[in-house]
C-alpha cells in the first residue's frame, strides 16, 4: 500500500511540476502577413525565423506557433481567441493608417482597431501581451491624437504593450531581425523596437518621407506605467486594462 | 512655296532636330547626371574596427560603472552582449560588422521623470566630445554628417509631454555622396544633464577606393528599367510608380564594401477603393554591372515563402510546425 501511495504521489508531483512549467514558461508567438507585396512576408519571416525553436529568455521559452496570411477575424469576433489572442506576442506587417492595418490588398480588407475585440488575459479566453505592428501610421500616440486612450482602450484588456510607427514607415530592411535579436537579449519590448528603428535611420532625401519623417519613420508605443519595463524574460504579473495608467512613447 | 511657309517649315525642322538631339542625349544620360562628384568609386572597408571583441569588455566597464559586476554576458550571432536587470541596459559588439552599441540603465527615465536635457546644439557638442574622448569618432570625421536631430518623448496622464532624451543621428557622406544602409551611422542618445546614455556605432573606415569606369556602371535608363520591373514584381502588373526623386548613393550593408546604388523615392498609388490608396516606396537598384557583394534586398527567403504559402489559417487543426 505504501508503495502505491508513493507512486501516486510521485506521478502527482510530476504532473504538478509539468503544469506549472507550462503555465510559467512556454510562450507563443504569431506572425501575420498582409497579402500584398512580398516585402511583408520578409518583414514577418525575418522576425519569427528567430523563434523557430524554443528560445529561452529569462524565465520564459518563446517559439512561433502561427504564421499566416493575416485576416480580420484574427483580431475581431469569436475566432480571435484562436489566433491573436491565443498568442503571447504577435508580429504583424502590412499597409496601415491611423488605428488601421490592411490584411489583403486585392480585396481592400483590413482591421480597424477602434472596433476590434478586446485582447489580453482579462478578456474571455484571451492571452495576448505584446502586439507589434510594422506598418505606416497605425500606432497612434498622444501628439497625433490626444484622444488616443479612448480609442486604444477598446483592445487593451490585459494587453501590455502595442508597438509600431506613428508616421509613414518604409519597411523591407533590418528592423525585424535586429529587433528579434534585441528581444532575445532580454531588452525591453518597446525600448528594443525604438533602438531597432534608430539603427536603420539614414539620410538620402531630405526629408525622406512626404510627412516629414526621416527614413524609416518614427516609432511609437502605447503601454501602461505598470508595463513599460516588460521584456520577454519577465513582465508585469498584474494585467492592466482601460485608460487608467495608459501612456504613449514616441520618437520625433 | 511662299517665304512665310519656308520659314515655318525651317522652324519645324530645326525644332524636330532639337527634340531628336535632346532625346538622344537623354537616352545616353548615365549615372553622372545624378552624382555631384561625377565619379564613382568602390570602397573597400577596413576589417579592423574601433571596437573589437577584445577591447569591448573594457568599454563596458567604463560605461556601466558600478553596474558592471551585475551584468550577464551572452553570446549572440556574430558577437557578444551584456545584459542587466534593467530592461533598457545592454552592451553589444559585432566586430565583423563594425557594430557596437549600448544603452545605460534608464530605469529612472520611466514614469513621469523629467530629465534636464541640453539644447540640441549643446547636445551635438557633448556627443562629439564623448565620441572623441572614447575613441569612437569616425576615423575620418569629415565623412560624418548630422542627418537628424530629434529625440524621445512620452506623455503623462494629465496630457503633459515630457522630453526624455535627445537623439542625434550621424550619417556618412563621401565626396558629396550619401551612404545608405544599416552601416555607416552613429546614433547618440543624450539624457539628463548632458549624459550620453546610449550609442550605436555601425562604422568601418575604408582602406582603399577604386574609381569605377563608366563601362562598369549601368546607364540610367537601364537602372530605371530594372526599377520599373522591380515595382511590377513587387506590386503587380499595371503598377506605375510616381518617381519623385532619384539619386546615386553608396550602400553599406555591413559587409566588406561600399558600392554605388541608384535610389528611387516613389509613391505607389492604387486605383481602387479601400482605406489604403497610396504609400511610399524606396526602390534600390545596384549600379555596378557586376556588384562586389550581392545586396539581395528584395529576395524572398524560400522557407518563409513556402511556409506562408502552405499555411491555411481557416484550418484550425493545421500547425505550421508539423509541416516541416
Amino acid at each position: 500500500m505504501k508503495h502505491v501511495i508513493k507512486k501516486i504521489s510521485m506521478v502527482f508531483a510530476v504532473v504538478l511540476l509539468t503544469a506549472s512549467t507550462i503555465s510559467a514558461g512556454f510562450r507563443e508567438i504569431g506572425g501575420y502577413v498582409d497579402k500584398a507585396e512580398d516585402r511583408f512576408v520578409r518583414n514577418v519571416w525575418n522576425f519569427i525565423k528567430n523563434f523557430q525553436s524554443n528560445q529561452n529568455v529569462g524565465s520564459h521559452s518563446w517559439k512561433y506557433t502561427q504564421y499566416y496570411w493575416n485576416k480580420p477575424y484574427f483580431f475581431s469576433g469569436p475566432s480571435h481567441v484562436n489566433y491573436a489572442d491565443k498568442m503571447d506576442l504577435v508580429y504583424t506587417a502590412g499597409h496601415g493608417s491611423g488605428y488601421y492595418l490592411e490584411t489583403n490588398k486585392s480585396i481592400s480588407e483590413g482591421i480597424s482597431f477602434s472596433s476590434a475585440s478586446p485582447l489580453g488575459d482579462l478578456a474571455t479566453n484571451g492571452d495576448l501581451e505584446f502586439l507589434i505592428i510594422e506598418s505606416c501610421n497605425t500606432v497612434v500616440p498622444y501628439p497625433d491624437d490626444n484622444n488616443y486612450r479612448n480609442v486604444w482602450k477598446t483592445i487593451f484588456q490585459g494587453l501590455h504593450q502595442l508597438v509600431g510607427f506613428r508616421t509613414l514607415s518604409v519597411s523591407d530592411n533590418g528592423i525585424p531581425n535586429n529587433y528579434a535579436g534585441k528581444l532575445k537579449g532580454n531588452q525591453g519590448i518597446w525600448q528594443a523596437w525604438f533602438d531597432a528603428v534608430n539603427d536603420e535611420r539614414y539620410w538620402i532625401f531630405n526629408p525622406t518621407l512626404s510627412d516629414g519623417a526621416p527614413y524609416p519613420g518614427f516609432a511609437s508605443a502605447v503601454v501602461y506605467t505598470s508595463t513599460e519595463n516588460d521584456r520577454l524574460g519577465s513582465y508585469a504579473g498584474t494585467d492592466p486594462s482601460g485608460k487608467s495608467g495608459m501612456k504613449s512613447w514616441w520618437q520625433y | 512655296m511662299k517665304p512665310l511657309n519656308k520659314i515655318l517649315l525651317a522652324t519645324i525642322i530645326v525644332a524636330m532636330g532639337g527634340i531628336a538631339i535632346l532625346a538622344f542625349r537623354d537616352n545616353k544620360k548615365d549615372y553622372r547626371a545624378h552624382n555631384p562628384q561625377k565619379t564613382l568609386f568602390l570602397y573597400e572597408l577596413n576589417p579592423s574596427v574601433a571596437v573589437k571583441t577584445n577591447n569591448f569588455p573594457e568599454l563596458v566597464r567604463r560605461f556601466a560603472g558600478n553596474n558592471f559586476t551585475e551584468l550577464k554576458q551572452m553570446q549572440i550571432a556574430g558577437g557578444l552582449r551584456f545584459t542587466s536587470n534593467d530592461p533598457s541596459e545592454f552592451y553589444e559588439v559585432n566586430e565583423a560588422e563594425g557594430h557596437f552599441s549600448f544603452s545605460k540603465n534608464l530605469g529612472r527615465y520611466m514614469g513621469n521623470y523629467k530629465p534636464s536635457l541640453p539644447e540640441p546644439k549643446s547636445a551635438q557638442e557633448i556627443a562629439k566630445k564623448f565620441l572623441t574622448e572614447n575613441k569612437l569618432m569616425a576615423e575620418n570625421p569629415g565623412e560624418m554628417q548630422l542627418i537628424h536631430s530629434g529625440g524621445l518623448r512620452s506623455d503623462d496622464e494629465n496630457g503633459n509631454v515630457i522630453d526624455k532624451m535627445v537623439t542625434l543621428t550621424y550619417g556618412r557622406v563621401l565626396d558629396g555622396v550619401p551612404v545608405i544602409g544599416r552601416g555607416s551611422k552613429i546614433v547618440v542618445n543624450v539624457g539628463d544633464k548632458g549624459e550620453v546614455v546610449g550609442l550605436t556605432r555601425n562604422w568601418k573606415a575604408f582602406s582603399k577606393r577604386n574609381e569605377l569606369k563608366p563601362s562598369e556602371v549601368k546607364a540610367e535608363a537601364e537602372m530605371q528599367r530594372e526599377f520599373e520591373a522591380q515595382v511590377i514584381q513587387q506590386f503587380g502588373k499595371g503598377t506605375k510608380p510616381e518617381i519623385k526623386r532619384s539619386y546615386m548613393v553608396y550602400f553599406d550593408n555591413g559587409g566588406k564594401f561600399l558600392q554605388p546604388v541608384m535610389a528611387y523615392e516613389t509613391n505607389i498609388r492604387l486605383d481602387k477603393a479601400g482605406e489604403i490608396k497610396e504609400f511610399p516606396y524606396l526602390g534600390i537598384i545596384e549600379a555596378m554591372r557586376t556588384p562586389r557583394e550581392k545586396l539581395n534586398l528584395t529576395g524572398v527567403d524560400a522557407v518563409g515563402q513556402r511556409k506562408i504559402n502552405g499555411s491555411n489559417p481557416d484550418s484550425k487543426t493545421q500547425s505550421l510546425d508539423k509541416e516541416d
